[in-house]
């Protein structure tokens, strides 16, 4: 179900009093929630070139969940493991990727390691935001992203109206698990 | 199914939340009773699936085509009206055991990459279908599902795919949201409350699917102490 759709539903229970522009980034937002726990997955291919070890998601990637590389799943590493497993020079290390290191907090790019010495498929199952979610999403979203709408300062504010569609829209949640 | 038309579902409900005519769930300005009802109708195809999301009174089924090797399926992609997995069959119709990737752990780091006979099925987060072993050959798997009615519309002489059992649920859900756009919160929140204790179970649960996320491999103790730092 498209955003617009969602959005629309939002603008609909709110008799028009949504701001549009606000909505469409409260839809990401609450999309980018519900990725964190897994609502959406998908299972990325990504082909990596011998010597490669850097390897960067796509921007819709939410939480990486598993790397597995030629069939292998890959283990985590800190950097400071990382380092006293392979020594300073951790980076430039090549064999059969064993592990992966994060770069980043965001989790959208790692380092594996060691370097694949030889080409290989990268399969990344991830958690990742949608603006295509399925259908039995769309009204739990828009109820949530209804909740955000009507919580902020503004002409039409309403907490007691915003923690009704919250709640309504975290019990649609639990109803589908 | 039940017996109830969405029409009568419809027109309890409007009357519950005192707008009979259904101007105040029009979508148009100004309002009119046909753009109302065609709201509600909405409300009441969105309730009736969440109700049967939560009950599991609509099971289908649909038969899905796995090439070999192939371990996951993407759930939204080839099942666009199941809202939730309950029973995997393989193609002699021999039941697949479902595993709980929380609490199992794979013999090896392989495991992604085995191929045989294909004895589980499991699920990563609430997207994907996890086949395991994945299939030595080619084959179909009948993958059962809770559906969801939503996806298509209801007119008023629809009658509800639910037993007239639950259409009180039904008509409490849909009341919940006609009454946030009515802004009449004391009784949206009344009944709301009525819901969350008779679904006090799946609320329990709630902050994700109830399935995890990442699928484990047994530990190799060696290598466990290497990463620890102790070997």
């Amino acid at each position: 179900m498209a955003k617009a759709d969602v959005l629309a539903i939002v603008t609909n229970l709110s008799n028009g009093q949504a701001n549009p522009t606000l909505i469409s980034q409260f839809y990401d937002d609450v999309v980018r929630d519900l990725g964190r726990d897994a609502w959406l997955t998908d299972a990325i291919a990504t082909s990596v070139a011998a010597g490669q070890s850097l390897v960067q998601l796509p921007d819709t990637t939410i939480t990486p969940q598993m790397q597995i590389f030629n069939g292998t799943q890959l283990g985590e590493l800190n950097l400071q493991k990382a380092i006293w497993l392979y020594g300073q020079a951790w980076t430039t290390a090549s064999g059969i990727p064993l592990d992966v290191v994060y770069e980043a907090e965001t989790r959208k790019s790692f380092r594996l390691l060691p370097a694949p010495s030889a080409n290989g498929t990268l399969t990344t199952i991830t958690s990742e935001y949608r603006a295509d979610v399925p259908n039995y999403l769309q009204w739990p979203i828009a109820l949530l992203v209804f909740e955000i709408e009507f919580s902020r300062e503004s002409d039409h504010k309403n907490a007691a109206l915003a923690k009704v569609a919250g709640d309504l829209g975290r019990l649609m949640l639990a109803m589908l698990v | 199914m039940g017996t109830l038309t969405a029409g009568t579902i419809m027109q309890n409900v409007l009357v519950a939340v005192r707008d009979p005519s259904a101007f105040g769930a029009a979508t148009v300005t100004p309002p009119t009773t046909a753009s109302g009802q065609t709201f509600a109708l909405s409300v009441i195809n969105e309730a009736q699936a969440k109700v049967n999301a939560a009950e599991a009174q609509v099971v289908a089924s649909q038969s899905v085509s796995v090439s070999a090797g192939q371990a996951l399926v993407r759930i939204a992609a080839n099942l666009p009206q199941a809202i939730r997995i309950v029973r995997v069959w393989d193609a002699n119709n021999n039941e697949l055991q479902r595993i709980d990737l929380r609490t199992i752990a794979f013999p090896g780091s392989n495991w992604f990459s085995l191929t045989g006979t294909t004895t589980s099925w499991g699920l990563i987060g609430h997207d994907l279908l996890l086949l395991y072993p994945a299939p030595t050959a080619a084959t179909t798997f009948t993958v059962f599902y809770i559906q969801d009615p939503s996806t298509v519309a209801l007119s008023q002489s629809s009658t509800l795919v639910l037993s007239d059992d639950s259409a009180q649920q039904v008509m409490d859900l849909a009341e919940v949201i006609l009454l946030i756009k009515l802004r009449s919160l004391e009784y949206a929140a009344a009944t709301l409350a009525r819901l969350q204790s008779r679904y006090a179970k799946q609320l329990a649960t709630t902050g994700g699917p109830p399935t995890p996320v990442l699928p484990r491999t047994a530990a190799i103790p060696f290598v466990e102490e290497m990463k620890n730092g102790q070997g």
